[in-house]
């Protein structure tokens, strides 16, 4: 039995992560009725979360059946000897992918309230106004349909709604006010770094963070536990969970959903959503009749319900005029390198990725290459901060030797990680699995991915500058590394649904409204035309979605 | 030849059923080689088999100023986790499998029989093994599945610096030598 529910909110959110949430608060702030639907649980950062227990190294972010989407991978590339640099490997167990083709591992990201928010690091950072015009400098990507300029307010409302603690103003991303928070003291295993940096000949600065360096709005300041992926109990954390949703909860204009699952959208007359179906908690299918529709499902999610939601108005899927959904994933190139220092830095203390060097991360900062990459100190997200993976990663060997080891190397690791660019190409892309459903019967999303001959070579030259940064702080021989050449593992996804002015070349328009379907927004990554030298893209993901809010307030009036 | 490859290892098991004598070993060469089983359908280490596992993980992590693997019950742990996780169950099982045969050339029973300096290189030839090889990857899944319990246990691990949660208290010392951490 389908219930219809007409009336009872002026938009309609898919999603309640980083966009969704962002959205929802601005669009409440505007006495605008929400209601958000959420696939996923609502977690309790005072229960869920294990940091407080003393096997609370045994999982990172807690799971449970409803908190993954499922996905599947299609055939990735084989692997060249010529690029045996850059495998995945530890000096115990070997090559951590010992096949000849690239391992399709996982697509990291958290359904439920807050979304991906809840395991990230927090890092808050605005783009690069120089990566939004890939295409016309470079002939790459796509030219992002709005400026820097343009966004900027709204970055400005996402890092006061979030408390966003960051440095002083750097001449690269302009900012009409400082931020709402000093930044972090850096770590004292970030000062070896820091060196490293120094000697190397990068510049470096604290990172901006959506972690509080002191109490605001009723959250308390950040005690440096070190363990942000795992969810933060305290709230200091700027998940969306704790700063938009909270805010949205409140002002009593939404309401949200759990446990429902989107699995249509209902095309109407006049090139407009009708409605939206969904499974309900109880496993029950209801339908939402509204009058205007957001989705903020991620760049994996997202374009998978669009493609999906087949009628005779749309063959091919909602908003798929442009045959692009799905189309110009960029995923996340990332590289991970660590050694043991000689002293005992402590260094499963301090706020993860506490500085950071933005020095290679323009598009044409490396030499011969286009489209940067950053640095930035990694133990926590490397998960090498606690007895565990010390004994299974960077202490060889058993018995009473290895025990005494354990305990004199442990605090002193050192990881530097790097994040760069990721272009669009043909052969990566995301469409529906045609050989499994899910458990409602819908085609789940399926992953394609080739690393071009770019991607390698900026994976190559931030290999090669993290072995660089990590001798110069002073750290012995690498004992583990690894990235996204032989394993696909992102965290950070784009592009699915691009934003532009042409409607035959993107899915969405500035205003990140359909080209087609008059009432049916998009407030996640996939819109991103391009996704940064390795920016962090949570709050750009904020910015948008909080304009978009203000575009659909507008339209109503 | 430093490791054993699958097909040579289940061949020799099955010559063993009918040339061994030996009890434990000689039971479980026939009910191996006896049935295809599937991993489904296998149940849990049977005590035998736990006994081999109890003693290898007090080899690996054996006491000293802390307690020993047992001590801390990671052997019990061990246990509820192979109960549901096929896979571990028969990594291990062939594991144990492999041990005892090594036991059995060296004219002992079983290799809880063997005294400690035999089973240390029994042990270490796993270690050392061709990657990929039966005895490498019960060493390695031993190994790891053993550290992942231990170092749990707040008995296991204490040293000046460290929480053994990293909440409640955090460290807001973070940005100080450790030697200064409050």
């Amino acid at each position: 039995m389908i219930a219809p529910e007409s009336d009872v909110a002026d938009v309609v959110i898919i999603g309640a992560g980083a966009g969704g949430a962002a959205c929802a608060w601005a669009l409440t702030q505007m006495n605008v009725r929400v209601v958000v639907l959420e696939a996923g649980p609502r977690f309790q950062p005072d229960k869920d979360y294990m940091l407080d227990k003393t096997n609370w190294e045994q999982q990172v972010f807690p799971t449970c059946s409803r908190s993954e989407g499922k996905y599947s991978f299609a055939p990735l590339q084989k692997l060249e000897a010529r690029h045996d640099s850059l495998r995945s490997w530890n000096h115990i167990s070997g090559r951590m992918n010992p096949e000849h083709v690239r391992y399709g591992w996982k697509y990291h990201h958290v359904r439920g309230v807050g979304g991906s928010t809840l395991h990230f690091t927090g890092e808050s950072h605005r783009m690069n106004p120089q990566s939004m015009t890939m295409s016309s400098r470079f002939g790459v990507a796509a030219d992002w349909p709005l400026t820097y300029q343009e966004l900027e307010p709204y970055y400005l409302l996402a890092e006061n709604c979030i408390g966003v603690a960051g440095p002083d103003p750097d001449a690269i991303r302009p900012r009409s006010s400082l931020y709402p928070l000093p930044a972090h003291k850096p770590a004292y295993a970030s000062r070896k770094l820091i060196e490293g940096f120094e000697k190397s000949g990068m510049s470096w600065m604290p990172n901006a963070r959506a972690a509080l360096s002191k109490a605001y709005d009723g959250r308390p300041g950040c005690n440096y536990c070190g363990n942000c992926n795992r969810g933060c109990p305290r709230r200091d954390k700027g998940s969306a969970d704790v700063t938009f949703m909270a805010h949205a909860a409140a002002s009593g204009f939404c309401t949200i959903k759990t446990l429902c699952q989107v699995i249509n959208l209902a095309t109407g007359k006049n090139d407009r959503i009708h409605a939206i179906e969904y499974i309900d908690g109880k496993g029950q299918l209801q339908r939402f009749v509204a009058p205007v529709f957001v989705l903020a499902c991620g760049a994996i999610e997202t374009p998978r319900l669009l493609l999906s939601s087949q009628s005779s108005s749309a063959p091919d899927g909602v908003a798929n005029e442009s045959g692009l959904v799905g189309k110009n994933l960029m995923e996340t190139i990332s590289w991970i390198s660590s050694g043991v220092h000689p002293e005992n830095l402590g260094s499963f203390r301090g706020l993860p990725s506490d500085i950071i060097s933005w020095h290679f991360n323009a598009p044409d900062a490396i030499p011969g290459i286009i489209g940067g990459c950053r640095f930035s100190p990694v133990m926590s997200e490397a998960n090498l901060v606690g007895p565990i993976n010390y004994a299974q990663r960077v202490v060889k060997g058993w018995g009473r030797s290895h025990k005494k080891a354990l305990r004199e190397v442990f605090g002193h690791v050192l990881s530097i990680g790097a994040i760069g660019e990721s272009l669009p190409n043909d052969h990566t892309y995301v469409d529906l699995e045609p050989d499994f459903k899910d458990s409602h019967g819908n085609p789940i999303a399926r992953i394609h991915s080739q690393l071009d001959e770019q991607a390698i070579a900026r994976m190559t030259f931030m290999a090669q500058k993290a072995r660089e940064i990590l001798h110069a702080s002073g750290t012995g021989e690498i004992f583990e590394e690894y990235g996204s050449y032989d394993m696909f593992s992102s965290t950070h996804v784009f592009g699915t649904a691009r934003m532009g002015n042409d409607p035959t070349q993107s899915v969405v328009d500035r205003d990140c409204r359909s080209h087609r379907w008059k009432n049916l927004y998009i407030a996640d990554a996939s819109v991103f035309p391009s996704s940064g030298g390795g920016e962090a893209p949570s709050l750009t993901i904020e910015a948008l979605a909080i304009r978009v809010a203000g575009i659909i307030k507008d339209k109503r009036a | 030849m430093t490791g054993l490859t699958r097909r040579v290892f289940l061949v020799r098991g099955v010559l063993g059923l009918f040339l061994s004598t030996f009890g434990a070993a000689c039971t479980f060469l026939k009910q191996r080689a006896m049935s295809s089983l599937t991993e489904e359908q296998v149940t849990g280490l049977s005590s035998t088999e736990f006994k081999v596992i109890q003693v290898c993980l007090d080899l690996l992590i054996p006491a000293d100023d802390t307690p020993s693997a047992t001590t801390l019950d990671v052997d019990i742990q061990l246990r509820d986790e192979v109960d549901v996780n096929p896979q571990i169950k028969t990594t291990l099982r062939e594991g144990v499998f492999w041990l005892t045969y090594k036991a059995m050339e060296r004219g002992r029973g079983d290799f809880p029989s063997l005294d400690e300096t035999e089973q240390i290189t029994l042990l270490t030839l796993a270690e050392m093994a061709d990657q990929g090889s039966i005895e490498q990857l019960f060493f390695s899944c031993l190994r790891n599945r053993a550290f992942y319990h231990y170092y749990a246990s707040p008995s296991a691990f204490n040293i000046p610096g460290y929480h053994t949660s990293p909440q409640p208290v955090g460290y807001p010392g973070h940005s100080k030598p450790i030697t200064e951490q409050p």
